[in-house]
């Protein structure tokens, strides 16, 4: 959505539109629900996160002055809202196994692309089970840039927006996350150095 | 830090994207000549790639339980107008003044208003809280007339909704004399202790003050708050009272 299409509906919402605001859960609930998901570390809390952080953007909406993009003001709500939901009950995420067995969320099982053949298939699961087992071992503060990083996709940027921190911060806090998540896997005995890489030239942005 | 140090940061920070060109360079020839940066560009870069494969589908009736939600609680979005930050700041330093406020108003009828200011304070532990439905007017024949008139202290979660729903206030004069006020919210603030608000409708806008000294205004919320209020009286009736 482009800041012009954001500010339009925003105004929308604001001015009483009652089918603008189940526009931007369309257009949002998904990633919300992913961040609290990868935060909270079950499907039944995240659900819970997300119907909060919306309703809190619903209230807040008045006062949204899009200073930031529209993603990254609800990001910023979410990841509020999943960290008084961490503290107050003195929780880690209680992601585990269990996450992937529930029926509610067969995806999770489900994404392997099936080209691969079936050694490979198999192992990228064990490393998905295995970076869900290490980001719910992570420090809130690590778990939480990684995965505005990594699912979704903010740059150092809005992070620094969302998380109230320097870039600079967020580039060292991103480095340590990482090291921290690749000691668990090889602790966890998936060492994500040994198939599938890219090349040396992937990744790199225009 | 040392120079792989440095480099492993920066494999970091070209993964993102978020790397200087003139970095990339130096770092690209650093990958052809260290096993170990080597290795570990590999393993972010897979873990990247390990963590984009993570997927999640939110439960598929979540939208319309939020929506559901947000009808239950009536909460109506008032359409920001103009430059008020001010009132809010104003009302946050009245709201910490309140903490002190021990207290449950109680409106014997709106003719006893004077001034406008509650009737009357109580401490809560009196246990003078009057009836949570209607109130018992003595009044009656004025305040009835609506038949909504409501100006027992509103039950929680009904007075939190109400005031959820005053956003944007500007600083205001007290309502005319003859207002009658619409409802009493009561709040227990942090402290445990009872912050009352009194509101009246006039017009489109919605008056009220939480000290009786100072009093606000929040435009266009007549409609939403007098909504709440039908809907609870709805439901008081409903319990058969």
């Amino acid at each position: 959505m482009t800041r012009e299409e954001e500010s339009a509906l925003v105004r929308r919402i604001q001015s009483g539109d009652g089918d603008a605001f189940a526009e931007l859960m369309g257009a949002y609930q998904k990633q919300v629900y992913h961040l609290a998901l990868r935060t909270v570390g079950n499907p039944e809390d995240a659900a819970d996160m997300t119907q909060e952080a919306f309703l809190r953007a619903y209230r807040a909406m008045p006062n949204f002055r899009g200073d930031s993009k529209l993603s990254v003001w609800l990001y910023r709500l979410t990841t509020n809202v999943c960290i008084d939901f961490l503290r107050s009950r003195g929780r880690k995420p209680t992601v585990s196994l269990t996450v992937e067995s529930e029926s509610e969320e067969p995806q999770e099982l489900d994404v392997a692309d099936e080209r691969f053949d079936p050694e490979e298939t198999f192992q990228r699961k064990e490393l998905r089970r295995s970076v869900q087992r290490g980001l719910a071992a992570l420090p809130e503060e690590y778990r939480m840039i990684l995965v505005l990083r990594e699912i979704n996709g903010l740059s150092y940027a809005e992070i620094g927006q969302t998380l109230h921190l320097e870039e600079g911060t967020v580039k060292s806090r991103l480095f340590r996350a990482r090291k921290k998540l690749c000691e668990f896997l090889q602790r966890d005995g998936n060492l994500p150095d040994t198939f599938a890489s890219k090349d040396v030239n992937g990744g790199v942005k225009s | 830090m040392t120079a792989c140090e440095r480099y492993e940061q920066q494999i970091s920070a070209l993964l993102d994207g978020e790397l200087p060109e003139e970095e990339q360079t130096a770092l690209r020839a650093h990958l052809q000549t260290c096993a170990s940066c080597a290795a570990t560009y590999r393993m972010f870069s897979n873990l990247s790639a390990a963590m984009q494969d993570l997927t999640a589908e939110p439960p598929a009736d979540l939208t319309d339980r939020i929506l559901a939600q947000i009808e239950k609680e009536k909460i109506v979005p008032i359409e920001a107008a103009g430059p008020k930050k001010r009132g809010w700041k104003t009302f946050a330093a009245t709201a910490a003044c309140l903490a002190v406020i021990v207290g449950v108003a109680v409106f014997a009828g709106p003719n006893r208003l004077g001034s406008n200011v509650p009737a009357r304070i109580t401490p809560p532990h009196q246990e003078n809280v009057p009836d949570r439905t209607l109130p018992e007017s003595e009044g009656a024949d004025s305040s009835d007339q609506s038949g909504t008139g409501a100006v027992a202290p509103l039950p929680e979660p009904e007075s939190q909704q109400v005031l959820a729903l005053l956003t944007e206030p500007v600083e205001a004069e007290p309502p005319a004399e003859e207002a009658e006020p619409a409802c009493v919210a009561v709040e227990r603030n942090d402290a445990g202790e009872d912050e009352v608000t009194t509101l009246w409708i006039d017009g489109e806008d919605v008056v009220y003050t939480a000290d009786g000294e100072h009093f606000f205004r929040a435009e266009n919320a007549a409609d939403s708050v007098q909504l709440l209020l039908d809907q609870t009286a709805d439901q008081s009736a409903e319990n058969g009272n």
